[in-house]
């Protein structure tokens, strides 16, 4: 399945008192990857701003601005085409012999590591190393974890924080899919699995017409390298992502692929509204 | 030479307009305290009654003190006062600290030895009094002034350094006008003088003995008397007018009229009757307020108005 | 007539840089003590005294838990020779054009993991590498302006490096002032040696920040950025703004805009070409690292990252003089300038290792254990003087945290003569030098900064633990008296102005 998508994200900030200045930095432009391309891309800002491009460490478009004048409102509107079909995989497996092997912990050690995001207790730990330890290969010990993530977390919105760590959300035992991802991520690390979090849109609608527009959503998954990256999303139990998935950024955890951020000097504001329409374009 | 002796942060220029003030106010609380105390020697109780409440009224916001010598202790040492030496002294040392690029070397070791004694000052130690206090302030902060004077360039830095000795020394003539322009006490005037450094200048001024309305009538607008509020104000107006012309967009900044009409009204016959100066001590009052904020507005206020008045936040949203 | 120095006699188990051993004595050193046989250890500590005055009035201090401290400055001058120093001067650059390679390779392509010449995970788990800041630098930038190395001299007389510091080393100041106050209250001691000034840096330093500002402009504007009067190193950044003769300015005074830095004046923004900064990587800009930072500026990494202002030292330049990059250092000089260092390290554990991880384990008593990351001496334990639960911790942390810390050998390392009361005693010192680096090349200040541990056997020559410095002279032999050097008896005898009062002289 190939498709091109038309992607509007639009993000609305009101504060109570008025905002002097602030310097913010959008992660919102869809990557191009080995199953995606992207068409086209503009990012724009209201009140007008002069925006900076550049492409960070993990490779990320980030738009940058700063505003210098009162105001009391921010739009934030990134729109993109990209064409897309489900990744292609080679069906390359690791072996657990390969997967100890000290030049693999190396070459993966950032994706190997522990974030402050992505920490678990030491109990959750060697839980999850026991139920695994008789399990052969990458894929099966993936799926350990997928079905430990499937117990032990439930999908429930407003009780996480976006700070919130695996260990948090695990602990309460609900949360979003950034916890989802959150604490997939930790727990295929701490079994030696290379993983990484993924953040961008998921099409809603499984076979729409050219055209029509759905309301879509930000969202974030999981890619684990099983002996090639497979992508993974733990909130909705799918094992294989596919042509509905559109890839923004890849990073450790959130703090690397962080939507929108921005410090500024003012009064409070409300949580943002925020739209994604996807529509298909052929 | 390039420009860049003209460039003052503006917090620096803060910084050593703040200096100046606390510098001045150092010295001229010094010099009050001290003349009231040894005036007091030797007068009656009423008088030192009277004393205390006026000054405590205008430097300490208190009507608690009755005795001179209690007032005169909290004034000189109280670091939570914020008109004692002490305090005036430790703001005055990290204001030199904050501006150390923009003053020299002299200037900043005399503030620096200075702000170490005070700070470790106790009256107990080696049997030093007050007097002794008041003399190492009058006397450091003296030379303060003139190493100042003959030590830093005549740039910008040196400009906003002024400014506060001059405003300062006008806040504190104003309030001490105020404080006492109800008093008909001839001994209530010559403490006055004497407090400002200007029993002397009068008497050769005027070549008549000091009473109320003549010490009024010269501290307030004696020409020839640098410390008279005439004098300073005209220092004060010329020190801003070059102040201005230095600032690039200088058509938009005009200095408010109060101070202009002040110097035309002190430099005609003054009033007579006491209530009269009463009045006019208000106007003047109110000017010195008005181009208090003036310095605020047009020198500091690239930092006065910046961000950090409001809080930093951080935004991150999912 | 006898020599305070006739009583001297080193200290066991260290070189000491006076008696060279049992039976020759340091030459360079006979000039020196001579004239204090002339001069009288009575006298000595009185000039000592006067020199403790002078820097506390012109507020020559540093700041340990809120209180200013000056930072005491012994009387007896350290003495190296020059054709040594020559030496150390050479490996010194050499240390840092290998750093700078290694930051510049690492904040680009990574060649040096990807050649498998160190680990990736030296990288990727270092505290200290710097996501944000990773991009390449403008072909007038460099990432080391400023080095402060700190050297110790090993049992055998060698200078070695104990550490690097590539981040905001301070100190410098110090080696100024003190050559300063040597040279007005003992100008004695200067009449037979011949030494290579130290009052070039701030002019090197600053024509180091002129040559990295980003644009042609004939005149570019550099400021020093300190965090503020309560740091504990402020009147080193008033003293440097000073020097230079640029505006020393705190983050409040600069703001971002379009990404370019403007600093906040009377008349109305200036644009700021180049930052001399000595606030640490996570204050400098709220944006990326720490969010409730008012000390940072926000944008500021975005307006560096476009070119839009220079800044010294580079963000990130912690990963270099992480404590497991330095057990690198001989590949690392090896990888990029194909040469053999100049300068040794002292030998030291890789701990990642299990092998040598478990001889660590088993001999932490006879070891030091840093942790990788940390600068100031802070969490380093000596194993020779630790308590059995200091060591039985240490234990624990290392096994749960290889990649966080190193052990190395421990050195006795070298003594020299320094005033204690009233006689002339053997103390341990290190050595800071500084080298300023520039796109046109590099200097060493002759000498640097010695830090001496004040108590008897002591080894922390830390200043907030009661160490103290004594002026370093880099000599060409022993030559001709120089009249020019030392000035006239009536100005070193001058009071500083604002002693003279009333009360000093009752």
């Amino acid at each position: 399945m190939k498709w091109r998508l038309e992607i509007v994200h639009t993000t609305k900030y009101t504060y109570q008192e008025d905002v002097y200045s602030s310097y913010n930095e959008v992660r919102m432009t869809p990557k191009n990857t080995s199953n995606q391309l992207l068409l086209s891309s503009s990012i724009a800002v209201s009140p007008r701003a002069s925006l900076y491009n550049y492409f960070d460490y993990f490779g990320t478009a980030v738009t940058y601005f700063d505003l210098h004048r009162r105001h009391n409102n921010l739009d934030i509107t990134s729109s993109s085409h990209v064409e897309i079909e489900d990744p292609r995989t080679r069906g390359v497996r690791l072996s657990p012999i390969e997967m100890s092997d000290p030049s693999f912990m190396d070459a993966f050690s950032e994706y190997l590591t522990t974030t402050t995001y992505t920490q678990v207790s030491n109990g959750v730990a060697s839980q999850i190393q026991s139920s695994v330890s008789s399990v052969e290969t990458a894929e099966d010990r993936l799926s350990k974890v997928v079905e430990f993530v499937r117990e032990n977390l439930h999908y429930r919105s407003g009780i996480t924080m976006v700070s919130s760590s695996a260990s948090e959300a695990l602990d309460i035992g609900f949360g979003v899919c950034q916890d989802f991802a959150h604490v997939t991520i930790a727990l295929l690390r701490s079994i030696g699995l290379p993983a990484r979090y993924v953040s961008g849109y998921l099409y809603p609608n499984k076979d729409p017409e050219v055209g029509e527009s759905s309301t879509g959503e930000s969202h974030a998954w999981v890619e684990v390298f099983v002996g090639e990256w497979i992508g993974i999303d733990p909130s909705n139990c799918v094992d294989r992502t596919n042509h509905l998935y559109v890839t923004v950024a890849k990073g450790r955890d959130y703090g690397d692929v962080t939507p929108f951020r921005g410090v500024y000097f003012g009064g409070q504001s409300s949580p943002p509204i925020v739209t994604v329409t996807m529509t298909r374009r052929a | 030479m390039t420009s860049r002796g003209s460039i003052v942060l503006a917090r620096t220029a803060e910084s050593l307009y703040w200096l100046g003030r606390y510098m001045e106010r150092s010295e001229s609380m010094a010099r009050i305290l001290d003349v009231h105390l040894h005036e007091i020697i030797g007068s009656t109780n009423d008088t030192e009654g009277r004393w205390s409440k006026q000054i405590a009224k205008i430097f300490a916001h208190s009507d608690d003190y009755s005795d001179f010598d209690g007032l005169a202790i909290d004034l000189s040492l109280d670091g939570s006062l914020q008109s004692s030496i002490r305090y005036s002294i430790e703001r005055a040392y990290e204001n030199a600290k904050s501006a150390r690029d923009a003053i020299s070397l002299e200037y900043w070791e005399l503030i620096n030895v200075a702000y170490g004694r005070v700070s470790k000052y106790s009256l107990d130690q080696f049997g030093h009094g007050l007097f002794t206090f008041y003399s190492i302030i009058k006397e450091r902060c003296a030379q303060g002034r003139g190493l100042a004077v003959s030590t830093m360039n005549r740039d910008a830095a040196w400009q906003f350094l002024n400014l506060g000795y001059d405003v300062e020394q006008l806040d504190i003539l104003l309030r001490l006008l105020m404080a006492k322009n109800e008093s008909l006490h001839t001994e209530d005037w010559v403490v006055v003088l004497r407090s400002i450094g200007g029993h002397e200048a009068f008497l050769r001024a005027t070549n008549s003995p000091v009473n109320a309305l003549g010490a009024i009538n010269f501290l307030i607008s004696e020409k020839i008397f640098p410390r008279s509020i005439l004098a300073t104000m005209r220092r004060i107006s010329a020190i801003t007018s070059d102040l201005i012309r230095g600032i690039d967009d200088s058509q938009t900044i005009k200095v408010p009229s109060e101070l202009p009409r002040a110097i035309v009204r002190l430099e005609n016959p003054l009033a007579t009757e006491v209530d009269q100066i009463e009045e006019l001590l208000d106007e003047l009052w109110s000017c010195h307020l008005i181009m208090c904020t003036f310095y605020y507005e047009s020198f500091f206020s690239p930092l006065a108005k910046s961000n950090f008045n409001y809080p930093l936040r951080s935004e991150v949203w999912r | 007539m006898t020599s305070p120095f006739d009583l001297y006699r080193g200290s066991a188990g260290a070189f000491d840089e006076f008696i060279v051993n049992s039976n020759a004595k340091d030459e360079n050193w006979l000039g020196l003590a001579k004239s204090i046989e002339n001069l009288g250890l009575i006298e000595l500590k009185r000039r000592a005294i006067e020199v403790e005055q002078t820097q506390a009035a012109r507020g020559i201090t540093f700041t340990v838990g809120g209180q200013e401290r000056t930072f005491p400055l012994d009387p007896l001058p350290r003495i190296i020779s020059y054709e040594e120093w020559s030496m150390v001067e050479l490996g010194l650059m050499q240390r840092i054009a290998a750093l700078e390679a290694f930051l510049d390779d690492i904040y680009g392509s990574q060649e040096i993991v990807r050649d498998k010449v160190i680990p990736k995970r030296l990288i990727s788990n270092a505290t200290q590498f710097s996501r944000a800041a990773s991009f390449p630098l403008k072909e007038y930038q460099m990432r080391i302006t400023v080095a402060g190395l700190d050297l110790i001299r090993d049992e055998t007389g060698e200078l070695v490096v104990l550490e690097d510091n590539l981040r905001t080393p301070s100190g410098v100041s110090y080696v100024i002032e003190n050559r300063r106050a040597m040279a007005r209250i003992l100008p004695e001691l200067f009449e037979n040696y011949e030494i290579e000034p130290v009052t070039d840096y701030p002019s090197r330093l600053l024509a180091s920040l002129i040559s990295q500002a980003p644009t042609q402009v004939s005149d570019p504007l550099v400021v020093v950025l300190t965090p503020g009067i309560y740091n504990s190193a402020y009147f080193e950044h008033a003293f440097l703004a000073r020097q230079m003769g640029v505006p020393l300015v705190e983050p409040r005074d600069l703001f971002a805009k379009g990404n370019e830095i403007f600093v906040r004046t009377t008349k109305a923004s200036r644009r700021v070409d180049v930052i001399y900064r000595r606030i640490d990587d996570e204050y400098i800009d709220p944006l990326f690292f720490k969010p409730d930072s008012y000390l940072g500026i926000p944008g500021l990494l975005n307006a560096i990252r476009a070119g839009g202002v220079t800044i010294a030292n580079a963000i990130g330049n912690g990963v270099a003089d992480d404590k497991l990059t330095y057990a690198y250092l001989n590949e690392i000089v090896d990888y990029y300038l194909h040469q053999k260092p100049l300068l040794k390290n002292i030998e030291t554990y890789r701990l990642e290792d299990p092998d040598v991880r478990k001889f660590v384990i088993d001999n932490v008593e006879n070891l030091v254990v840093k942790p990788v990351d940390a600068s100031g001496g802070k969490g380093i334990v000596i194993g020779s003087k630790a308590t059995e639960r200091e060591i039985e911790e240490v234990r624990i942390a290392i096994i749960a945290n290889p990649r966080g810390y190193i052990a190395q050998r421990i050195v006795n390392f070298s003594t020299i003569p320094t005033v204690v009361g009233s006689t002339i005693e053997p103390r341990h010192a290190d050595l800071r030098p500084f080298i300023v680096s520039s796109p046109d090349g590099r200097y060493v200040v002759p000498g640097g900064l010695s830090r001496v541990a004040l108590n008897s056997g002591s080894m922390i020559v830390n200043s907030s633990q009661g160490g103290g410095s004594k002026d370093t002279w880099i000599i060409k032999g022993r030559s001709r008296p120089r009249i020019s050097i030392a000035p006239t008896f009536s100005e070193r005898r001058e009071q500083p102005i604002g002693l003279a009062t009333k009360e000093s002289a009752q």
